[in-house]
């Protein structure tokens, strides 16, 4: 009867368990939800593979997945997050289509159920960047001195996407950006994308307050996403200036009227006027004499035999000593001397803005004008005596074509008309060391016409300042030539094509370009304000051995006289 | 469905067997009580084919653990000498299965969906008995015994799906048959042995997460049908012998 009873007692156990709701209540339990804020990346793999992500909040709990993307493949569904929070996933990716696009693509998500804590939503995602290829459009930024914005370019060539990040700038580097968008800035450590055959173009600018004058030099680094070019690297360059001329450039006080080299004595001679100075400048001793003036001067020139200088003024001229710069003899005249020679025969000639030809015989102080008539008229404004040759050319300013008269000096008491040659040779013209080819203002080059030269002059060639093909009327400044070094020299304004103006040296043979040498700024106050203006040669002389070029030249601010010279090494 | 039908022959064939024996001269027991214990196995399978699920052979394992119940049951009569009864047959059963890491596809088509399931059903029986009983062999302690029950079932059952428990609770009526042999150790105790069959069907059930309910009435296809085949031992009490 016991074991009956306990049947019974059993059965209603049996009962009242299966009849327990109390597991319902599990239902009311509220589980949390949260969405993981990094994706995991993953792309299609055939075998089992590790991957993982650190939960430092959620050590040594367990998980199970609850819901995962399709194409992928789970080793075990439950697993454990570890001491260190490292929760790790064995997963197979099944293939998809996988466009090569920058964003990523959404695979879904993968949801665990982690114990105690509740719901955790990991995104999926893949992401197919190809292979890219990287160059960059500048491996060197030189700034100079302008400081002005740059441009340079990142290119992904290839087809795939390429990332890049700027890890290093040095500190006058004040912003690199793109530079079609404004607020689209290239920040240190801020990942970039470039699609598939895309330029990047980069606006790059200067910070130079707190540098200190000189050059300074430094590297710009990109890391990138290209196997092959896993870091970009661009020198840049600046130089800071110091408001301070080298001592290479001499200033001029006042206006230059006119100069003179004598490459015997490698000794530079000018006139100027505000203050009215005779000046010589031996480069070699740097030795510099002035003289002042008592009127204001217009021209200089060597005497043939290099003993004198014949120096032009407002109603005067002057015969200096050429070594002491001591006058010798005045002069007196009612007119402006607006050029002068000395003829080799005991007589100056000279001209005034009238073109009106005189001489002056030293010897019997006789004074003599030499324009007269109509017919074959000696007149002028420009002289060149040839050397060795009792001959003058003479030529007019401000006429086009101006023409060029042979004028025969033998005859001391009157100029005789030899030969007239109608062509354009601007304001001055220049000739070689031995003057057999003379060069025209618009760089034209002729063989300098004399008594034998028939009744038409030809071109014999074309200096061209910068690289064209147009033999054009250029307007050069100044030509000198240096038979030592086969050079002829010349000054060019490239103001409307380039921030600075050149020298340029040419064969004196083939007339090509060899040579190009940018005039340095001139530090000047001009206005009230001190700061460096662009310089222009107005004159150029070659030194004896034509390793040096002695250049006179002014600032080209309009209507400022910051004039001063500058010896330039030409031999590097 | 037709296997069924044989068995319910089967017993109600021996029922008349034993009513048939009601003419041997013997002593009669008043009483008989019994509490049995044992194994049963249900006829219908269940939801082969769920949609959605991917992993169909987690399901099938569970389905086919589902069919085996464990089974407890009573019952007492009050016994006439012409060899047949009448009293009161109680049964509780019990099936029970779980399966981790069923895959199911969410029709997003994107996602699948990773839930452990498991469910327990329970099944009281109780209901009035007609008992037949006749004495096998000369010691006048072996009986062959029969019986055949209608009654009420009540269907209890526990689930966890979708990461969520469900108690599915239903009624309807039944029927139980059994046969077996009662062997007495003493003149009033012994051990039984019976097989029989439990016919019960639940097309009307109620559902609640313990928040909601629903009243749900399930079509033929998909009512819950606890029917199954028994065999079960237990202790054997006649009184009054």
């Amino acid at each position: 009867m016991k074991n009956i009873l306990f049947l019974f007692v059993l059965f209603l156990t049996a009962f009242t368990i299966s009849c327990d709701d109390s597991f319902l209540d599990e239902n009311k339990k509220r589980m949390e939800g949260y969405n993981l804020d990094v994706p995991l990346f993953v792309e299609p793999v055939s075998q089992f593979t590790e991957v993982s992500i650190t939960l430092p909040d959620l050590k040594n709990k367990d998980f199970k997945v609850f819901q995962y993307p399709k194409i992928i493949h789970f080793e075990s569904f439950d697993g454990s997050i570890d001491e260190t929070g490292k929760l790790t996933l064995k997963i197979k990716v099944d293939a998809f289509d996988r466009p090569l696009q920058i964003e990523p693509i959404n695979l879904g998500n993968i949801i665990l159920n982690i114990e105690e804590f509740g719901l955790l939503s990991i995104k999926v995602q893949s992401v197919n960047w190809g292979t890219p290829n990287v160059s960059i459009s500048d491996n060197l930024i030189d700034f100079d001195i302008d400081y002005n914005d740059r441009i340079f370019e990142i290119r992904n060539s290839a087809t795939g996407v390429l990332f890049y990040k700027l890890v290093k700038k040095p500190s006058w580097i004040k912003e690199i950006r793109n530079y079609y968008i404004s607020n689209d800035f290239i920040e240190i450590d801020s990942v970039k994308a470039l699609g598939p055959g895309g330029i990047m173009p980069c606006l790059i600018s200067t910070n130079i307050e707190n540098l200190t004058p000189g050059v300074h030099e430094d590297v710009i680094v990109f890391e990138t996403s290209d196997p092959a070019n896993p870091v970009l690297t661009i020198n840049v360059k600046i130089r800071i200036r110091s408001y301070e001329n080298p001592t290479s450039m001499i200033p001029i006080e006042g206006t230059v009227m006119d100069a003179e080299f004598d490459k015997s004595t490698n000794t530079l001679f000018f006139v100027t006027q505000n203050p009215a100075k005779l000046t010589s400048y031996n480069i070699v001793s740097k030795i510099k004499k002035e003289k002042l003036l008592d009127r204001n001067p217009y021209c200089i020139s060597l005497s043939e035999d290099k003993t004198k200088l014949i120096l032009g003024a407002t109603e005067r001229l002057e015969i200096y000593n050429r070594s002491d710069i001591q006058k010798e003899e005045t002069i007196d005249l009612e007119f402006v001397v607006s050029d002068a020679v000395d003829g080799n025969n005991g007589l100056y000639y000279f001209c005034n803005p009238n073109y009106e030809v005189f001489s002056y015989n030293s010897s019997t102080k006789t004074l003599l004008k030499h324009t007269s008539g109509w017919e074959y008229v000696i007149d002028g404004d420009i002289m060149l005596k040839l050397k060795g040759k009792p001959y003058i050319l003479l030529s007019k300013k401000g006429y086009s074509p101006n023409g060029i008269k042979l004028v025969n000096i033998s005859d001391k008491t009157k100029m005789q008309f030899a030969k007239n040659w109608h062509s354009g040779f601007g304001d001055k013209y220049w000739t070689t060391e031995d003057q057999i080819y003379v060069f025209s203002q618009m760089g034209t080059v002729y063989r300098l016409p004399n008594e034998n030269t028939g009744t038409d002059i030809y071109k014999i060639g074309q200096l061209i300042p910068y690289e064209s093909s147009y033999e054009y009327f250029y307007d050069f400044k100044w030509f000198e030539h240096s038979a030592a070094t086969s050079k002829i020299w010349a000054s060019y304004d490239l103001r409307d094509w380039s921030k600075k103006n050149i020298i340029i040296g040419f064969d004196d043979k083939t007339y090509e370009r060899k040579q190009e040498i940018e005039m340095n700024d001139y530090v000047a106050t001009v206005n009230g304000k001190r700061d460096y203006y662009m310089t222009l040669a107005r004159y150029i002389f070659s030194s004896g051995s034509g390793n040096e070029v002695v250049v006179v030249k002014n600032v080209t601010e309009s209507n400022v006289n910051a004039w001063h010279l500058e010896i330039i090494d030409v031999t590097k | 469905m037709k296997q069924k039908n044989i068995t319910l022959s089967l017993l109600l064939l021996c029922l008349t067997a034993s009513l048939s024996a009601q003419f041997v001269d013997q002593k009669t027991p008043r009483f008989r009580i019994s509490a049995s214990g044992g194994l049963g196995y249900l006829i219908a399978s269940g939801q082969e084919d769920i949609s959605g699920v991917v992993n169909k052979e987690a399901i099938d394992k569970a389905n086919r653990d589902l069919r085996l119940a464990t089974n407890l049951n009573s019952d007492a009569y009050y016994l006439f000498e012409e060899g047949w009864g009448l009293g009161v047959k109680y049964l509780f059963q019990k099936t029970s299965a779980e399966a981790d890491d069923i895959i199911v596809d969410i029709q997003d088509n994107a996602h699948y969906m990773v839930m452990d399931i498991w469910e327990k059903d329970y099944v009281n029986y109780v209901g009035p008995s007609l008992f037949g009983y006749s004495t096998v062999g000369n010691n006048d302690n072996l009986f062959l015994i029969s019986s055949l029950s209608f009654g009420y079932a009540w269907l209890r059952s526990e689930a966890y799906v979708l990461n969520q428990n469900v108690l599915v609770t239903g009624g309807n009526f039944g029927m139980n048959a059994e046969i077996g042999l009662d062997y007495l150790f003493t003149p009033s105790f012994g051990v039984g042995v019976n097989l029989g069959y439990l016919m019960s069907y639940f097309s009307k059930v109620k559902m609640t997460d313990g928040v909601n309910k629903v009243e749900q009435t399930l079509d033929k296809d998909s009512r819950y049908n606890a029917s199954n085949v028994h065999l079960s031992i237990g202790l054997r009490y006649y009184l009054n012998k």
